[in-house]
């Protein structure tokens, strides 16, 4: 089960509107490369790792990764504060403002819903581990991306450390393929 | 007279192919961690994992107050704890991590009281606590 610890993962205080950029952080919440689809992912693959070692660095990662859907959540939230209607419009949030007011909706930054099409659950391991390495080095390309777009140095404080936690996750996938690699030899 | 070096991809009949996984591993992780505050800072807790972009400098803002640097402690904390959970879930026995591991959990629990002694539960569980539901107390989340 999971139970909720009332604080974010790195600290996040942001004073400064900046609905542009806000628009371009839906990407990371409910886009293909998100940390909405990483965390359910590793959720439901999880279940049919081979033994305990997997399942556990499976769910421990997808928690982990909840999370940073809610440290990207509090940044959305934080830099659309006190918007107005016009002001939404004139950043591209304008549909958006029709359909979910001030809310977060379940999107990527074009408005697209979110879908779990890209998720991979094959019960194989060495799918399923690959698939999660090539899921997070697109995660941390895409965080690169957001970087690049911005110059307000707090945002850009908590995406690196986002894109860290990333390439974390990667070698950890790795060495986990690796170990069974070498221990079922198939 | 230098030796004439192969590089690592010539096979070399006299040395063991075989490497114990475990005791590598140990060679490369053993006494790398950064401390518990660089941990957050970078967001890895092994020094050789860290990989930096650009020329973008880590840092943490958003440590103004007395409750933001409390609460940054909790934080780190958990982080290097986390870390050592996941190299751990992978190599069990790996008698080092665990030390380091048991180390940094303790000491997480021990930050994560002492916050909410000071500014209010931050697990439901101990929100009837101070004679009220304080669970409903502002945050930032």
């Amino acid at each position: 089960m999971f139970d909720y610890i009332k604080m974010t993962s790195f600290p996040i205080d942001l004073k400064h509107k900046n609905l542009k950029f806000a628009k371009a952080l839906y990407a990371q919440f409910g886009g293909p490369n998100g940390e909405l689809n990483a965390c359910l992912r590793y959720f439901a693959q999880s279940f049919t790792m081979p033994d305990e070692r997997g399942k556990r660095l499976l769910k421990d990662i997808a928690t982990e990764e909840m999370g940073h859907v809610e440290m990207i959540c509090t940044m959305i939230y934080q830099l659309t504060r006190n918007a107005t209607p016009k002001e939404l419009d004139d950043a591209g949030l304008g549909c958006a403002y029709v359909i979910h007011g001030d809310g977060l909706g379940l999107q990527d930054c074009n408005g697209v819903p979110y879908n779990t099409a890209g998720v991979g659950v094959t019960a194989d391991y060495k799918t399923d581990l690959t698939e999660d390495m090539a899921a997070e080095e697109k995660a941390r390309s895409n965080y690169e991306h957001l970087i690049n777009l911005t110059d307000d140095q707090d945002c850009i404080a908590i995406l690196l450390f986002l894109r860290q936690r990333e390439i974390v996750h990667y070698n950890r996938f790795k060495e986990m393929l690796e170990t069974y690699n070498n221990e079922f030899k198939s | 007279m230098e030796s004439f070096n192969p590089g690592p991809y010539f096979f070399y009949p006299f040395m063991p192919i075989h490497k114990n996984v475990e005791e590598e591993k140990k060679d490369i992780y053993y006494d790398e961690l950064f401390s518990p505050e660089l941990t957050l800072l970078h967001g890895n807790a092994y020094k050789n994992e860290y990989v930096p972009y650009k020329n973008y400098q880590p840092t943490i803002p958003f440590n103004k107050t007395q409750k933001d640097k409390m609460m940054m402690e909790v934080q780190m904390y958990f982080l290097i704890s986390h870390d050592l959970k996941l190299h751990l879930d992978i190599h069990p026995k790996d008698k080092e991590a665990y030390l380091q591991y048991k180390k940094y959990a303790e000491e997480y629990i021990k930050k994560f009281h002492e916050y909410e002694d000071k500014y209010g539960p931050l697990v439901s569980i101990k929100a009837g606590y101070d004679g009220m539901f304080s669970w409903i107390n502002p945050s930032n989340v």
